[in-house]
């Protein structure tokens, strides 16, 4: 452990405080002890001598009842008689009586005045009355030298007392203090070991963690780069998918079809031929009625094709390009539905590829189905954009609009949810911005690489 | 952990910023002025105290007792206990008018009489001890009229009538217990200072030995006059103690014992033979005058001997002190 570590001082702090305590301890036992010993003792001197003044006063009063003129020279020899060996009472120092001229009835000479005023006692007085009249008082000196001689006594043992306590209530704490202050530097110490602990702990898991996140970018690009690699699968896919469904559509346009209308050629003219011939009426009328049947089943043999063709690619978009297309798509719009159609179609001069023009076209043709079918608009404005990497389609209209989130949740709008997966398979997105009365615009954002 | 970064040192609680103790050692030394205070008003509340005149800064401001002008109503005797037996007798024989006879008052001691003649309450004190120098100073004059025996007394229960010196001694001493029938002996004392006491001391002194060591160790009862020595004898089985007012008086259960063979009597006094004797006397302020001088010089007389000698004394020879008016007329023409 470091030696410059800042140290505990709370045992040398709860010294500094036990000590003025202890210290007023001492006092305190020391003092209140022998004064109480003492106040109580010249209490109860006084007491006594007060008793031993009054028992004395009866007895004079007796003798002064008894001999008016002489007791004052007899109560002497009483007195010293009851104090000496009738009332043997150690603390008693000295008894006195006093008669009415304050002159004391014993003037034996005896007394020695200066000794008794330096002893320590205690005075208390009766007075003597005959008839309501004081005719003496009798003193009593109740002698308190015991009591303080006790009370010194006590002063010592209650000191030494006073001072044992204090020094238990000054060490016990401090010792106490001492263990809970080494406790505390262990502890203190194992918090110094262990921050040192955390802090290795902490460096090692910045290294884990840096190592971790380089891990995770490292996964992320990856999976970036498989996300790109998986929307160039999608997209090639799509295209793909697209290529072979046109391909599908031009055999069925350029063989099925072109085979389809020749016999429907052939037909009308069987038709015309049996018309002209009424020899054989019966079986050439027969000719031209099945003829007249073969046709319109070529009628509907030839729709479906259309139909079909129309589904597996726009063909159109071979034929004309996505420009084109779109600004056909418009014109038929506008005649369909006798409204202002605006397009703004800006394209760059290579081509795009398949799957994102044929995506372009689905979303502009499908945006226009329902205009055509739901907005009833006034103007409908069509534009797309290619540039900055993305392709971007944006069909609005000042219709009746709708909510977007409902249509979605009650599943009315598959054109809207094929839209939408149309554009995410490219890794594009569709937005759809709508609310009733306020208009529709549709937005298509495909990227192009 | 020398070289740990500083956040990693946990912070340390530094007491120093948690106040000094100047406070603390404010509030103790309050608390100790407060506990010296309370303690010196309880100490100096208890001793404050009256004292009596006579310790009083200047005494006291009542003048000495001044003497009693007594005028002409009648003479008034009074003292010692051992002197009123003798000297009633002397006062019921005093001729002339009774109603001018001398009032001879209770027991109030050698000194009492004294103290009582010098504040001129009585014209004679009785005294049985012999005067002190103080009291000579102050003009007493004493006039021994009578010697008295000093008898060791018991109860009539007891049934030893003899003892030696010795014995009296073991028996103050508290050695011997116990009369010669197994009976336990009650010694009674008279108080310090007693004029029989004294007299005896003088003579025997491991006898007042015994005595003060009694008195120390408050072993026998002590009787304060010579009328409570008489009663405490006449109803104390076994008691033992010192009687001084010369003959046993008849009619009550107390006898008197031989010391050494001899037994206290007006003859062995006479003679010598019994040494424990004291005197009584009258003291007068001055020589006797007047009512007083009469009553002492029939005390003298021989018809006062004779009541003296009746009342188990011995008359003295002295002759009282000549008054003034005495001497002037005895040495005239």
């Amino acid at each position: 452990m470091s030696g410059s570590a800042p140290r505990l001082q709370l045992r040398g702090y709860l010294g500094t405080r036990l000590g003025p305590l202890a210290l007023l301890l001492v006092a305190v036992v020391a003092i209140s002890a022998p004064v109480a010993f003492y106040v109580l003792g010249v209490r109860t001197a006084r007491v006594q001598a007060r008793a031993t003044a009054e028992q004395l006063a009866a007895v004079v009063r007796h003798e002064a009842e008894q001999r008016p003129l002489l007791w004052k020279y007899d109560s002497p020899k009483m007195l010293a008689h009851l104090e000496t060996y009738d009332h043997p009472q150690e603390h008693i120092e000295h008894i006195a009586v006093v008669d009415a001229q304050g002159q004391s009835i014993d003037r034996s000479g005896e007394l020695d005045l200066g000794a008794l005023t330096e002893r320590p006692v205690a005075w208390e007085s009766a007075p003597v009355l005959i008839n309501n009249d004081q005719v003496a008082t009798v003193w009593v000196a109740a002698s308190t030298a015991d009591v303080q001689g006790g009370a010194l006594r006590m002063l010592a043992v209650f000191g030494l007392i006073g001072a044992a306590l204090a020094g238990l209530m000054y060490w016990l704490p401090l010792r106490a203090m001492g263990r809970l202050e080494h406790e505390i530097e262990a502890l203190l110490d194992q918090l110094r070991e262990s921050r040192t602990a955390l802090g290795a702990l902490a460096e090692g898991l910045e290294q884990q963690v840096e190592a971790r996140s380089s891990d995770l970018s490292r996964a992320l690009a990856e999976l970036k780069d498989k996300e790109q690699n998986l929307r160039e699968l999608s997209t090639r896919a799509v295209s793909m998918q697209e290529a072979e469904r046109r391909a599908i559509a031009r055999e069925l346009h350029d063989s099925a079809g072109q085979s389809l209308t020749a016999i429907r050629i052939h037909l009308q003219l069987m038709e015309g031929l049996a018309s002209q011939a009424r020899a054989s009426e019966d079986a050439v009328g027969r000719l031209g009625e099945i003829a007249s049947r073969t046709a319109a089943m070529v009628d509907d043999t030839l729709e479906e094709i259309r139909r079909a063709v129309n589904t597996l690619g726009p063909a159109v978009l071979d034929d004309v390009g996505l420009a084109e297309a779109v600004e056909r798509a418009c014109i038929d719009l506008a005649e369909r539905l006798e409204v202002e159609v605006d397009s703004e179609v800006e394209l760059p001069a290579t081509p795009l590829a398949p799957a994102i023009e044929t995506s372009c076209y689905r979303v502009v043709q499908e945006a226009l189905t329902n205009i055509t079918r739901h907005a009833r608009p006034g103007h409908v404005k069509v534009r797309v954009r290619a540039e900055d990497g993305v392709a971007t389609v944006t069909v609005q209209d000042d219709g009746k609009g709708f909510d977007p989130a409902a249509a979605l949740r009650a599943g009315r709008s598959r054109g809207l949810v094929g839209m939408r997966e149309r554009a995410e398979l490219l890794g594009g997105e569709l937005r759809i911005d709508s609310a009733p009365g306020q208009g529709t615009t549709v937005t298509a954002v495909i990227p192009l690489g | 952990m020398a070289d740990a970064p500083p956040h990693l040192e946990p912070a340390v609680p530094d007491p120093s910023g948690w106040g000094g103790p100047n406070r603390l050692w404010l509030a103790v030394s309050l608390s100790m002025l407060a506990l010296l205070g309370v303690a010196a008003w309880l100490v100096v509340s208890g001793t404050d105290q009256p004292l009596p005149p006579f310790l009083r800064a200047g005494g006291t401001d009542a003048p000495p007792p001044a003497r009693h002008d007594r005028g002409s109503d009648g003479l008034r005797l009074a003292g010692s206990g051992s002197n009123l037996p003798m000297t009633r007798a002397l006062n019921a024989a005093f001729p002339g008018d009774e109603s001018r006879h001398p009032v001879v008052h209770a027991s109030i001691g050698s000194g009492g009489g004294v103290r009582a003649l010098l504040d001129g309450v009585i014209d004679v004190a009785l005294v049985s001890r012999p005067l002190r120098e103080g009291e000579r100073e102050q003009g007493l004059v004493a006039i021994p009229y009578a010697r008295v025996p000093i008898v060791v007394a018991v109860h009539t229960n007891v049934p030893d009538r003899a003892l030696s010196a010795a014995g009296l001694v073991e028996i103050y001493e508290g050695r011997r217990t116990t009369w010669s029938d197994g009976s336990r002996i009650v010694v009674l004392q008279r108080e310090r200072d007693d004029s029989s006491h004294m007299s005896v001391n003088r003579l025997l002194p491991a006898f007042e030995a015994a005595n003060v060591a009694a008195y120390n160790e408050s072993r026998w009862r002590v009787l304060y006059r010579d009328d409570f020595m008489r009663e405490a004898l006449a109803e104390t089985r076994g008691a033992i103690g010192l009687f001084g007012q010369g003959a046993i008086p008849t009619g009550l259960p107390i006898a008197a014992v031989t010391i050494d063979g001899v037994a206290p009597s007006p003859q062995t006094v006479r003679d010598g033979s019994y040494p424990y004797t004291k005197d009584l006397a009258f003291v007068t302020r001055g020589p006797p005058q007047g009512e007083a001088a009469a009553f002492i010089d029939f005390t003298l007389s021989p018809e006062g001997r004779r009541i003296i000698e009746q009342e188990g004394g011995v008359p003295l020879a002295g002759r009282r002190a000549a008054a003034p008016d005495e001497e002037q007329e005895r040495s005239g023409p």
